[in-house]
């Protein structure tokens, strides 16, 4: 059994302040669906949890079985069993993905020579081309077939928890279903644990939660069942946005906004 | 300005074989050259280069070739012809129908050069070679052309490739070295004839004491292509200079380069291109990277000639900085007399991309080995272009060998 904490987590971006004080447990075998607007901080949560550069923790703490991961690097916090499938994946060219499967079985000690079996399996299970398998990593590939290249390497690395951000952003419905299906056979089969970030709750008609929270304010407003995602699709977000928390940025102290109609 | 002394005397041109004409062509250029001053960094064509630290009259011109030995990577290659060249000297060549290799006859070197180094070839040179394809003729094998340099001192290999019209001819020219402390002057001529397809593949592989400067020349008659492919991975102060004239209508230039720095290696690209005649196609691209207290310098002149309408030219330098020691500068230009002509041009020097890096860690790649994988793949495109596959797999792994293992500076 593996459990994420995240406890009273702040991170800034440069000096914004973005999260303010998240709480949340993710255990295996377990589903969470985090939804909130845009610009609520999400994927930033997703960022901060991977150690994407650029984000500072400020306070809080993130352990994955006790173990601290502010205190580790990416790819340690990927060695110990988080996966992050990112919402806009990274091209880089010239380098094939079974490369990059199967450095990162060396570096985990498991036996490399087992990855390309793994990686045709892992395609076939969600409706992946073998021929994708050969093209340079994300170079050429649409947005649709990136999740599912994403969706494909949670399956090789089989990782302990997986935040997956935006997974169904660029799928149809198809692949969306064959996608959605592969989280759930890895959440039953390797008792995989997951948080799934979305804005819409399409993702939760497949992908079938646990815990749903809603994310606003840089922070888990309200935490529930599927009556959550109901309570969206009826009343959208607002009742969970806190107007004073809108990032503003001050002027040199001396107003709030120098472009404020000062007769207002 | 003030002249240097020459590395050489009125006698030492005299002991050189060749033609009477060939000798008196060789004084000529000396005397050009007593008029010429060396280059310095003050002069565009080699800023940022480390040409101040040559001293020429250190390297005394090799009066004759030193052993034979192979060259591994030249012999790799399936040939329809060789032509082995040892300190400037032709040692050997092997050549049949429709390929002829000959000594040049004076008529066939042109009008003297005017650069300083190039003069000194013309003066030292001791065996213009010209490689010549029949008219009409496919080559089906590349002409390899082995440059070795086993002695110390300076060297002056010069071949020229003239493809009659409408033949096609790959040529592989493989540049090494013993170990020793020397200066190579390399000047390949290319003259692609009407609708002619010539295919230049060259890689540099000399040691760390050897400076080379080296240059090449091709004109390209109307329907003719050039392709060029290069790899720059030895040598210590390394100039690889290309002046490519599209002279005919509807010519082209494809020039694919790729270079590693590594210790205080400099890497010194200059390219010119000339459109010239009308509907003429230029497409350079140069990739590299700079380790350790390396330097690269890439400049790129592509000028377009007030009669070249039609024509297209793009051109591409991207470099990544692997130290914080060394360093990289991109300089590629344009000059447009005609309006109906497309035009891009695109330089990048920095760091390993930091998403990519981010990316590959998050699949639980460790740093260094995403940083490897990252810098090969950046190359691939550009090694994957070279038409001989012995070539394109010994600069990967090359490249491979200096991301694993890292080299002292």
């Amino acid at each position: 059994m593996a459990t994420l904490q995240i406890e009273n987590l702040w991170a800034s971006v440069g000096r914004t302040e973005i999260l303010r004080g998240v709480d949340l447990t993710v255990a295996s075998g377990e589903v969470h669906g985090v939804m909130g607007p845009n610009g609520s901080g999400k994927s930033t949560l997703a960022a901060v949890l991977m150690g994407r550069p650029g984000f500072t923790v400020t306070a809080g703490s993130i352990t994955l079985d006790g173990i601290d991961l502010t205190a580790l690097s990416t790819f340690e916090r990927a060695r110990a069993g988080l996966f992050l499938a990112l919402q806009h994946p990274i091209e880089v060219p010239g380098v094939a993905l079974r490369d990059v499967l199967e450095s990162a079985a060396v570096a985990r000690g498991a036996d490399p020579a087992l990855v390309g079996a793994a990686m045709v399996t892992e395609a076939t299970r969600i409706g992946f081309g073998e021929s994708f398998l050969d093209r340079a990593l994300n170079v050429d590939l649409s947005g649709g077939e990136k999740k599912r290249n994403e969706t494909l390497q949670m399956g090789v690395l089989e990782p302990k928890i997986a935040v997956l951000d935006e997974l169904d952003s660029g799928l149809d419905v198809d692949a969306l279903r064959l996608v959605s299906r592969r989280v759930e056979e890895a959440t039953s089969e390797r008792s995989l644990g997951v948080l799934a970030i979305t804005h819409f709750s399409r993702l939760f008609d497949e992908l079938k939660p646990d815990f749903v929270h809603i994310f606003a304010n840089g922070r888990i407003e309200a935490s529930g069942g599927l009556e959550l995602v109901e309570q969206v699709e009826a009343e959208g977000y607002g009742g969970w946005v806190d107007q004073r928390s809108e990032t503003t940025v001050t002027f040199g102290g001396l107003s709030d906004d120098p472009f404020a109609d000062p007769f207002a | 300005m003030t002249l240097t002394p020459l590395p050489f005397t009125n006698e030492t041109i005299d002991a050189l074989p060749g033609s009477a004409g060939l000798t008196e062509r060789r004084h000529a250029a000396a005397a050009a050259l007593a008029e010429t001053p060396w280059p310095t960094t003050e002069a565009e064509e080699w800023r940022y280069s480390p040409i101040g630290k040559l001293d020429v009259t250190t390297y005394p011109p090799v009066a004759a070739p030193g052993p034979v030995r192979p060259v591994d990577l030249a012999d790799a290659v399936e040939a329809s012809a060789r032509v082995a060249i040892v300190d400037g000297f032709v040692v050997h060549t092997d050549a049949s129908d429709p390929v002829a290799i000959a000594d040049a006859a004076t008529n066939q070197l042109g009008d003297l050069p005017v650069a300083a180094f190039s003069l000194l070839a013309a003066a030292l040179a001791p065996q213009p070679t010209v490689v010549s394809v029949a008219a009409g003729a496919a080559v089906a094998q590349p002409v390899v052309i082995s440059n070795l340099v086993t002695t110390a001192g300076s060297s002056f290999p010069h071949v020229i490739v003239e493809a009659d019209s409408d033949s096609e001819v790959t040529v592989v020219v493989v540049h090494q070295s013993a170990d020793v402390t020397a200066l190579c002057v390399p000047r390949i001529e290319v003259r692609a004839g009407s609708a002619a397809r010539v295919t230049l593949v060259e890689l540099q592989d000399l040691t760390r004491d050897v400076t080379c400067l080296g240059r090449v020349s091709a004109t390209v008659a109307d329907q003719g292509t050039f392709t060029g492919w290069t790899a720059g991975l030895g040598g210590g102060f390394a100039r690889h200079r290309l002046d490519c004239t599209l002279a005919g209508r509807g010519s082209a230039i494809i020039y694919n380069g790729a270079y590693f720095g590594s210790g205080v290696q400099a890497r010194d690209y200059r390219v010119f291109v000339d459109h010239v005649g009308r509907d003429t196609t230029s497409n350079l691209r140069f990739s590299g990277a700079v380790d350790d207290h390396s330097l690269a310098v890439y400049t790129g002149m592509i000028r377009i000639h007030p009669d070249a309408r039609g024509s297209n030219a793009t051109q591409t330098n991207r470099n990544i900085t692997l130290s914080p020691d060394a360093w990289a500068e991109s300089v590629p230009n344009l000059e447009i007399e005609n309006n109906d002509v497309q035009c891009s041009h695109a330089s990048t020097v920095g760091p390993v991309d930091e998403d990519q890096l981010f990316y590959l860690a998050s699949r639980g790649v460790p740093d260094d080995v995403a940083t490897q994988l990252i810098v090969a793949g950046f190359f691939d495109d550009i090694i994957s272009a070279s038409p001989v596959a012995p070539l394109a797999d010994a600069a990967r792994r090359d490249i491979r060998r200096r991301l694993s293992m890292g080299e002292p500076s």
